[in-house]
C-alpha cells in the first residue's frame, strides 16, 4: 500500500548542501511493520516526517494505495489515513488541552463528527488504548509518561488511519513500560489491520514488532530484509550496531573483557549535526 | 495490570514535583516578599476605588478654602478652587486603572494576534510585520499616542486605543519569539497531522502556550498606561480639568508647586507612583524565577 | 577505605512528601556501583544529594555521606578538594556554548591542580587524548555545538578526569546517546575506572548497560532500597519483587520477538 521511490531530502547549510535522505526507496504492505532502523543523522525521522506529509521531498515520490501524496493531497482524505506518534509523549501532546480535547480534535477535524459524538467515541478511543475514561478530564503533565504516550496514540488511531508513522514512540519511555507499548501496538494492529512504519534506534524493540526491516546510515539503506536482518545481519554496519546494544548476558561483561586486552577504541564516527 | 502499574508511576512523579505546586497560594505568596506587596497595594487601591467616592465629598465641589496645607480635615490639602484633594485622587482611581487595564488588555489581544501569525507563518509575512514592529518601537510610545489622539479626536475610548496602539510592539516580539520556539515541538506538527489548518494551530494551539511572556508585560504595560494617561494629561490632551484624575491633578498642581503649595502635585503624583510601583512589583515577580 | 558511603540517606520535599527512604550503600576504589529503578524512583535524587546539588524546595532529611571517609554531609563546608565529578545525560546542555571546549577543561585544570594557565591548556590537551578524542589539539578548540553527543560527553569525562575524582557521579551517562557511541563511552568509562581507581556511581534504568559495567547493583523503588548485590548475581537470581518485575519488562522484548 505503501511505496517510496528514490526519496531523496537535501537541507541547506552554512557550508552547502546536506543529503538527509539519498535515494531511499522501500514497499510496505497494508498490515505489516516496517522498521526503519538507524542512529542519529540517519535519516530515518525526515523519512518519518515526509510519509507523514510535515515534510516535502527534495525528489523522489512516496504513494499512498496509488496516490502520489504531497501537501495539496494532504489537504484532502488523505491526512485521515495518515497518522503519527511522536517520540517525546509530552512534547507532542498540547499541554494546555485535556485528553478529552486532544482526542476530540482530530474526530471533529477529520471526521467530522459533532461534540457530542466526538466526546463518545474519546470514551472507545480510551478503551482501545486501555487507559480508564475517568482520564479524559486530565491533562498531559498530570499523566504519567506511559499514559502520555497512550493518549498519543489514541489521537492517531481517532481518524480511523491506514497507516500510522510511530517516531521512536518508546525512546523516552522507561524500560519496563516499553514492553507494554509494543503489545498495545501489535494488538491494535491485528484488531484494526493497521500498517506501522515503525522508526527506532532501539534494536530490541523493532526485533519485537518488525515484519520486513531497513537499516539506515548517512541517509541511504545499507541493509534490507525481513526480521531475521535483526538476528543474522549481513551489512558490516548491522553488525556493528547489533554487537553495541547492551545486553544482560554475562559473556558481553565489558569489565571482564577489559580486564584481559585493553584494546583501543575507535572513534565517533557521527558528525556534529 | 499497565494501568494499575502507570498510575502508581503517576503518584510518585507527582510526588516528586508536588514540592511548590500543592501548597495554597497564600502561603506561597508568603515566599515572594514583592508579589505580596504589589497584590497589596493594589487590592487596596481597588476597595479604596470601589467604597471610597461614597466616603468622601464630592471631588468638584468647593469644600473649603483654597490652598489649605493637609490637616485632619483635609488629608491632602485642598487645591486653588478649594476642591479637596484626597475626594479627588480617591476618585480617579476607577478611572485611572479602567484605562491602565483596558489599554494593556487591548494592547496584548491585538499584539500577540500578530506576534503568533508571525512568528507561524514566518517569511514575508513575519518580515513585513516585524519591520512595522520596528518602525512602531522607533517613535516614543507617549509620542505616538498624542499624535494618534490628535489625529482621530479625543474622547476616552479613542485614548485607550491610541495608547493601546502605542504598546503593541512589545506584545508582539515577546509572543513572536515564544512562538519561534514553541512552534517547532511537535505538538504542533502533531495538530497538523490531526487535520488543523493554521488559523487553528496559530490561535489554539500556539496561542495559549506562548501567552506567558505577554501576560507578564500586562502588568508592566499596566503602569505605563497610568503614566501615559497623566502625562498626556498633564500636556493637555486625553483627559482635561476638572476630571479628577491624577494625570490632570498634578499638571494642574504644578503650577502651585512654585508657589509652596506642594501638596497639590505632590499626592496624585505620589498615587500614581505607588501603583505603577505595585504593578510592577507583581510583573517583575510574575515573570521572575517561575517563568 | 570506600570511595563513597552514604548512610541512612532520606531526601523529602519542603511539602513533606518523602522521595528517598533509609538509603544505605558504598563504593570501593575502582568499583561501578549501579543505581537502578523507574522515573521517579529518586535515582537521580540521590546522585544529587551526593553531589550537594538537591533542586530548591528538597533537602535531606536524615544520614551521611562520606567520600573518601570524610564527610561531606554539610554542603557549605565542602570544599574543590572533595574530588568528586558529575558528568549528565545531556552533555551539551552541561558544557558552557560560549568556551571553548578545550579552555573548559583547561579551567577545571587550573582550579584543581593550581597550575598555570599554560601548564593547564597542556593538561587539557593531554585529558583530551586521554579520554580518546582524535587529534585532541584540533578538538580543544572547538565550541560544544560543533561536536557531536558522543564527543561531548568525552569532553565531560575529561572535565571530570581534570578533577582527579575519587568519586564520579555518572547520571544517565548514555541515555541520549546512540547506541554504538555508548558502546565507546561505555569502554572509557570501564577503562578510566580501573587506571585511576576513582568510585563509579552509574545512575540508570538500562539493566543490559548495567550487567555489562557495574560490579554491584542498588535497585531502588519509590525512594526504597528493595534490593543490592554483585551485579551478575543479582541479575540472574533476583530475589526480590519488583527486581523481578524489571527484569521481566526488560526481556518481555526478547521473547515476544522471538514468539
Amino acid at each position: 500500500m505503501l511505496e517510496i521511490t528514490e526519496l531523496r531530502k537535501e537541507y541547506r547549510t552554512g557550508s552547502g548542501v546536506l543529503a538527509a535522505l539519498d535515494g531511499v526507496s522501500a514497499t510496505l504492505e497494508k498490515g505489516r511493520t516496517l522498521a526503519v532502523v538507524g542512529e542519529s543523522g540517519s535519516g530515518k525521522s525526515t523519512l518519518g516526517a515526509i510519509v507523514t506529509g510535515l515534510e516535502t521531498p527534495t525528489s523522489g515520490a512516496v504513494t499512498i494505495d496509488g496516490t502520489t501524496i504531497d501537501r495539496r493531497a494532504f489537504r484532502g482524505p488523505l491526512r485521515r489515513r495518515v497518522q503519527t506518534v511522536f517520540q517525546s509523549p509530552l512534547q507532542s501532546l498540547n499541554a494546555k488541552f485535556k485528553v478529552e480535547t486532544t482526542l476530540a480534535e482530530p474526530l471533529r477535524l477529520l471526521l467530522g463528527l459533532s461534540k457530542s459524538e466526538a466526546s463518545a467515541r474519546v470514551d472507545e478511543l480510551l478503551d482501545a488504548v486501555h487507559l480508564p475514561r475517568e482520564l479524559r478530564h486530565r491533562r498531559p503533565t498530570e499523566l504519567s509518561g506511559g499514559q502520555q504516550q497512550r493518549v498519543a496514540i489514541a489521537r492517531a488511531l481517532a481518524p480511523e488511519p491506514d497507516l500510522v508513522v510511530l517516531d521512536e514512540p518508546t525512546s523516552g519511555l522507561d524500560q519496563s513500560i516499553r514492553g507494554r507499548i509494543v503489545t498495545l501496538l501489535r494488538e491494535l494492529q491485528a484488531e484494526r489491520g493497521l500498517s506501522y512504519v515503525f522508526i527506532t534506534h532501539d534494536i530490541d524493540v523493532a526485533q519485537a514488532i518488525a515484519h520486513d526491516v531497513i537499516v539506515m546510515q548517512h541517509g541511504r539503506i545499507v541493509e534490507r530484509g525481513g526480521r531475521e536482518v535483526l538476528h543474522t545481519p549481513q551489512h558490516d554496519y548491522t553488525r556493528r550496531l547489533l554487537a553495541a546494544v547492551p545486553s544482560l548476558d554475562p559473556a558481553r561483561r565489558r569489565r571482564a573483557a577489559h580486564a584481559t586486552s585493553p584494546t583501543p577504541l575507535p572513534h565517533d564516527e557521527e558528525t556534529a549535526p | 495490570m499497565s494501568t494499575a502499574n502507570t498510575s502508581a508511576n503517576t503518584s510518585a512523579d507527582a510526588g516528586a514535583t508536588a514540592g511548590s505546586g500543592t501548597r495554597g497560594w497564600p502561603a506561597a505568596l508568603l515566599h515572594r516578599p514583592f508579589l505580596l506587596v504589589g497584590v497589596t497595594i493594589v487590592g487596596i487601591l481597588l476597595v479604596l476605588g470601589l467604597v471610597g467616592p461614597f466616603l468622601v465629598d464630592d471631588p468638584s465641589a468647593r469644600v473649603a478654602e483654597p490652598f489649605l496645607a493637609p490637616s485632619g480635615a483635609h488629608w491632602f490639602g485642598t487645591d486653588s478652587f478649594g476642591r479637596d484633594i484626597f475626594a479627588r485622587c480617591v476618585n480617579a482611581i476607577w478611572l485611572d486603572l479602567a484605562i491602565g487595564v483596558s489599554v494593556a488588555v487591548l494592547a496584548m489581544l491585538i499584539g500577540s494576534a500578530i506576534g503568533v501569525i508571525a512568528g507561524y507563518l514566518g517569511g514575508l509575512v513575519d518580515d513585513v510585520i516585524m519591520r512595522c514592529v520596528d518602525i512602531l518601537m522607533a517613535f516614543p510610545g507617549f509620542v505616538l499616542a498624542m499624535i494618534l489622539l490628535v489625529s482621530i479626536g479625543e474622547s476616552l475610548p479613542k485614548l485607550a486605543i491610541a495608547l493601546a496602539i502605542a504598546q503593541v510592539a512589545p506584545f508582539v516580539r515577546l509572543v513572536r519569539a515564544k512562538v519561534l520556539s514553541e512552534r517547532e515541538l511537535d505538538y504542533v506538527a502533531a495538530a497538523r497531522v490531526s487535520g488543523a489548518r493554521w488559523p487553528r494551530v496559530a490561535f489554539r494551539h500556539l496561542l495559549p502556550n506562548s501567552i506567558r511572556p505577554a501576560a507578564v508585560q500586562l502588568t508592566l504595560v499596566c503602569g505605563y498606561s497610568i503614566l501615559n494617561v497623566s502625562g498626556l494629561a498633564y500636556l493637555g490632551v486625553g483627559i482635561h480639568p476638572p476630571t479628577a484624575e491624577w494625570g490632570v491633578m498634578v499638571s494642574e498642581g504644578a503650577a502651585n508647586m512654585l508657589t509652596g503649595q506642594w501638596w497639590t502635585a505632590f499626592f496624585p503624583g505620589l498615587l500614581i507612583a505607588i501603583t505603577v510601583m505595585a504593578l510592577h512589583f507583581i510583573g517583575d515577580d510574575l515573570g521572575g524565577d517561575r517563568a | 577505605m570506600s570511595r563513597l558511603v552514604v548512610e541512612n540517606l532520606g531526601i523529602a520535599t519542603a511539602a513533606g512528601n518523602r522521595i528517598l527512604d533509609d538509603v544505605s550503600f558504598d563504593i570501593a576504589p575502582g568499583e561501578i556501583v549501579g543505581l537502578v529503578g523507574e522515573s521517579g524512583s529518586g535515582k537521580s535524587m540521590t546522585s544529587y544529594a551526593v553531589m550537594g546539588i538537591l533542586p530548591r524546595g528538597v533537602h535531606q532529611t536524615s544520614g551521611r555521606i562520606l567520600v573518601d571517609g570524610q564527610d561531606v554531609t554539610d554542603v557549605e563546608r565542602r570544599s574543590v578538594a572533595c574530588h568528586f565529578a558529575m558528568i549528565f545525560q545531556n552533555p551539551r546542555d552541561s558544557l558552557n556554548p560560549l568556551m571553548r571546549v578545550g579552555e573548559q577543561v583547561a579551567r577545571m585544570v587550573a582550579l584543581h591542580q593550581g597550575v598555570s594557565r599554560r601548564d593547564a591548556r597542556v593538561q587539557a590537551v593531554e585529558l583530551l587524548e586521554q579520554v580518546r578524542i582524535a587529534q585532541p589539539a584540533e578538538a580543544a578548540r572547538k565550541y560544544p555545538h560543533q561536536l557531536s553527543g558522543g564527543m561531548c560527553q568525552r569532553i565531560m569525562i575529561a572535565m571530570a578526569l581534570a578533577c582527579r575524582p575519587r568519586l564520579l557521579l555518572a547520571d544517565e551517562p548514555t541515555t541520549a546517546l546512540d547506541v554504538t557511541v555508548q558502546s565507546q563511552i561505555l569502554d572509557l568509562m570501564v577503562e578510566l575506572t580501573e587506571q585511576i581507581q576513582c568510585g563509579v556511581l552509574l545512575v540508570t534504568h538500562d539493566l543490559g548497560v548495567v550487567a555489562e559495567t557495574c560490579d554491584r547493583v542498588n535497585v531502588l523503588n519509590h525512594g526504597n532500597l528493595v534490593e543490592h548485590g554483585p551485579a551478575m548475581d543479582l541479575l540472574h537470581h533476583p530475589q526480590h519483587e519488583y527486581t523481578r518485575y524489571l527484569l521481566d519488562s526488560a526481556r518481555e522484548l526478547e521473547v515476544d520477538g522471538r514468539a
